[in-house]
């Protein structure tokens, strides 16, 4: 459920392609320490920016992916017992705030409206996390940020994010990168040719008009860089589109089979 | 016998004379929904639907077999026609499945690029098309190369053919050849020869507009609506009089040939909206379908007067002026639609079937086991019980010496509240009188599904309110309040529900307007409308069509935008493409049987909202 990434400087900064100013926006944010909600659909690059800020202003990440059975004590911590005596262990949110770190809440929709209360007092100017149980009262240090993510095409007729908790946020609206940032992007990440990745990304926008029409999502450049990469280890264009592109976007196979035309009339069917 | 062997010589010599391979042949209605996917994915507007033509009839020259055949004067051809593409309903000029099947993919391909070729220029139009679209889809071009050189062997050979016809026969082959050829040959839609399976046509139906030209000014008053014969969704030809060229053709004269189908009539047809299997098939059997654009015998004119005062229903407070949007001028335009609320005018008590009660009463158990109710909640902090199940769980953590110091040891009985107001909003259009089978009518079956929908909602406690509406143009759109959200589901409410009845047009968008308002004042956090209607959004005036379409989509938008959730429940014939595009592809749900709806409609609900 939670996993930690650790900076190590040797290692070059995780790639992340700007879209249009989300870098110097977020950094804005960290500086004046405001919360942030970052918004848009799936595979569009959300938990990548993320991880690539977090290292850029050197700062731990914390991720938390939600979900319903999220409570919360899952996220500041309990007390646990061991060779007879008791300990406390700070969740992800307690240690990110005592370590001064960001702190990640994917798909932020998925828990339980109680579980998110907990994370008010923090995104107001008072910046606190009280820990009931223990009774301490946590200041966060400047460094700390928190950070949820949302895909507000999932919304299901009874769930959605509360207004009021969406306000207390700053948004940064997130969607697929246009045509040549997609292509550049699915060329660096499957280590494609450019021309094999324009032809791609080319596809993928004629697939995104269906969006609400005959599919329910997109073609994510997530699934562009999947069938980059089935292409580049042998696997036949026709092939890796239909398992990578066509397969997961829809179970109807009218759909699928007229997918894979406009994919053969984009790429050639030999 | 004459009749036999009739047949056979028929058989025979069109065997002869057309290029058709009825073994390779691939219809439109197997390849309709990938089709219409691959229009939209390439480009082509979500606003257009697919449909498909039947034969029409072209003026190209005919070879002398043909002509003794009485073949090759009809063919399908693609074209553009109102809020359609129009696609040949069959497909089998080609010798294998595959090619046919391609050229469907094609074609497609071509229109989604939402042009329609100018009748003037409709060579170089389509090499136009051509160029484009195999620039933009390098992946068909060699499977153009293969269509084109299977086209080409169809053609007719150029010295076969008549002076005149050889300059346009040699640049049509060149373009099919080669569509970055160089070729300045002008030609009118009407030249004769032979269509191109692999192109585009002008509709062969004139517009309004043209047919304007046309007519003298002191006719013009007269001009009728264009006439576009819809049967099902196949397209029929539709064709002035005075086109044709008798010249061309070999008829032996027979004297049954009298007595024909095909005639002329000076009836205005343009208004023609009966779905008859009859006349399905009489339109099957015709040639043509004559259509006069003229003077008309008589003018009938589909208005529906509004009933005398004394029969009518009470309209409860002056016009409410609403907002509609203009697709075309891309504006809301303000105070453009007076919505009346009305009170149903209740004449008998309500007084339903049995089997209706009977259905009522089950589905009406399962909604009260919905009710909020006070339930047991495990794993609780604190609570009037202890937990014994969550007990054991700790004690055996504890023991493994992983035993956390906050167990959720307790039961507490706990309200379940749902924060949910409902309101339905059924058309009540005058399509809806319709008969369905035997002495049923949609509005019978609506009627129905109000009732049942009332009673299990009011079953389960739940917040709702039921509405309807109909409109006769924009001053006057009716919305009647069947049960408020603060009115009990009571006799009164289902003697309102008995009571409705089919009545005009549908303008959605201004009833989906008021509906939202509404709603938007409820005080919970989840507000569902739901939208009960037969068919598409409709009136006398520009609202029918793509106007219509535009406003209810802008409507269902503006209520989305309200944090109101839209959902359309269809019963419409056929789950048409007008519904995602309006609502959304995951905000409609089509019921294809409507005797099923009263059954349907309250599980529909509960599947919706839990």
């Amino acid at each position: 459920m939670t996993n930690t990434s650790t900076l190590e400087k040797s290692t070059p900064l995780n790639y992340y392609q700007e879209q249009n100013n989300e870098v110097e926006l977020f950094e804005s944010a960290w500086h004046n320490q405001l919360p942030v909600l970052l918004k848009g659909p799936t595979g569009c690059g959300k938990t990548r920016f993320i991880q690539h800020m977090a290292e850029k202003l050197g700062r731990k990440l914390y991720t938390v992916a939600c979900h319903e059975d999220l409570t919360a004590s899952d996220l500041i911590g309990r007390h646990l017992i061991g060779d007879g005596k008791t300990y406390w262990q700070d969740g992800p949110l307690t240690r990110a705030v005592r370590e001064g770190a960001i702190c990640y809440l994917d798909e932020v929709v998925e828990a339980r409206k109680d579980s998110i209360v907990v994370m008010h007092p923090l995104t107001d100017d008072r910046r606190i996390l009280p820990i009931d149980r223990t009774g301490e009262l946590l200041h966060a240090p400047p460094e700390f940020m928190l950070v949820v993510s949302y895909n507000p095409g999932y919304q299901n007729l009874l769930k959605g994010m509360k207004p009021s908790t969406k306000q207390r946020f700053m948004s940064m609206s997130f969607d697929y990168p246009n045509k040549e940032l997609e292509a550049e992007i699915v060329s660096k990440e499957a280590g494609v040719d450019l021309e094999l990745a324009k032809l791609l990304a080319r596809l993928a926008s004629h697939i995104r008009q269906l969006k609400d029409h005959d599919l329910e999502e997109s073609a994510s450049t997530r699934l562009l860089i999947y069938a980059a990469t089935l292409i580049k280890s042998g696997i036949p264009v026709s092939d890796a589109c239909r398992a990578a592109i066509a397969e997961p976007l829809s179970d109807d196979i009218e759909v699928v089979e007229a997918l894979m035309e406009v994919m053969n009339a984009q790429l050639g069917d030999d | 016998m004459e009749e036999w062997v009739g047949v056979k010589w028929h058989h025979y010599i069109t065997n002869k004379s057309t290029i058709r391979y009825r073994e390779a042949a691939v219809s439109l209605k197997d390849f309709g929904k990938r089709l219409a996917v691959y229009f939209r994915a390439l480009g082509g507007d979500p606003g257009l639907s697919l449909a498909e033509t039947s034969d029409y009839i072209h003026s190209a020259h005919r070879t002398f077999l043909q002509k003794m055949a009485g073949s090759g004067v009809k063919q399908a051809l693609p074209h553009f026609h109102n809020e359609y593409f129009f696609l040949p309903n069959q497909i089998d000029c080609f010798p294998s499945k595959k090619s046919n099947e391609a050229l469907y993919y094609w074609l497609t391909a071509l229109a989604s690029l939402n042009h329609t070729p100018h009748k003037n220029h409709w060579i170089k139009h389509n090499q136009y098309l051509s160029q484009q679209i195999l620039k933009q889809w390098p992946g068909l071009r060699a499977r153009y190369k293969s269509l084109s050189r299977l086209q080409l062997k169809h053609r007719p050979k150029i010295s076969t053919l008549p002076k005149k016809l050889q300059a346009v026969e040699r640049a049509i082959q060149q373009v099919i050849a080669d569509p970055w050829c160089e070729n300045d040959i002008e030609v009118g839609h009407d030249v004769q020869s032979l269509p191109v399976m692999l192109w585009l046509y002008p509709s062969p139906i004139k517009t309004v507009a043209e047919r304007r030209d046309q007519q003298d000014q002191d006719e013009q008053d007269q001009e009728q609506k264009l006439a576009s014969k819809n049967l099902g969704d196949k397209k029929y030809k539709a064709e002035q009089m005075d086109d044709r060229d008798p010249g061309d053709g070999l008829i032996a004269f027979r004297l049954e040939s009298l007595f024909t189908w095909s005639e002329f009539l000076n009836l205005d047809r343009s208004e023609e909206d009966t779905d008859d299997e009859d006349l399905q098939s009489i339109a099957d059997d015709l040639d043509k379908i004559t259509v006069s654009s003229g003077k008309t015998a008589s003018k009938v004119k589909l208005d529906l007067d509004l009933p005398s005062a004394e029969y009518d229903d009470v309209v409860l407070s002056g016009g409410i002026l609403l907002p509609e949007w203009h697709y075309k001028k891309e504006q809301l335009i303000e105070q453009q639609c007076a919505l009346q609320t009305m009170a149903l005018k209740i004449t008998e008590p309500a007084q339903w079937s049995e089997q209706t009660q009977k259905q009522a009463r089950i589905l009406k158990r399962q909604f009260e086991s919905l009710k909020p109710e006070r339930k047991w909640l495990d794993r609780q902090e604190q609570g009037d019980e202890v937990d014994l199940n969550s007990f054991m769980e700790f004690s055996v953590q504890r023991f493994m010496g992983r035993g956390t110091t906050d167990p959720n040891l307790y039961r507490q009985l706990h309200q379940t509240n749902r924060d949910l107001s409902t309101l339905l909003l059924a058309d009540l259009s005058l399509s809806t009188d319709a008969y369905i089978s035997g002495d049923r009518k949609v509005i019978d079956v609506i009627r129905e599904s109000l009732y049942i929908f009332g009673e299990c909602l009011s079953a389960a406690g739940e917040r709702f309110a039921m509405t309807g509406f109909a409109s006769k143009l924009r001053s006057h759109v009716r919305y009647y309040q069947l049960k408020g959200f603060d009115e009990d589901y009571d006799d009164t409410v289902r003697n309102r529900v008995y009571a409705i009845r089919p009545n005009f047009y549908t303008r959605m968008g201004a009833a989906i307007r008021y509906a939202t308002k509404q709603l938007a004042v409820q005080k919970t956090g989840q507000k569902l409308l739901l939208i009960l209607t037969d068919g598409k959004p409709n009136d006398l005036d520009q609202y029918e069509g793509r106007y219509g379409m535009e406003d209810t989509k802008h409507a269902v938008n503006a209520a989305r935008k309200e944090g109101l959730v839209p959902f359309c429940i269809s019963v419409d014939i056929e789950p048409h493409d007008y519904l995602s595009y309006i609502f959304g592809g995951q905000s409609f749900v089509h019921i294809k049987h409507i005797e099923e709806l009263p059954k349907k409609l309250p599980l529909l609900f509960y599947q919706l909202t839990t």
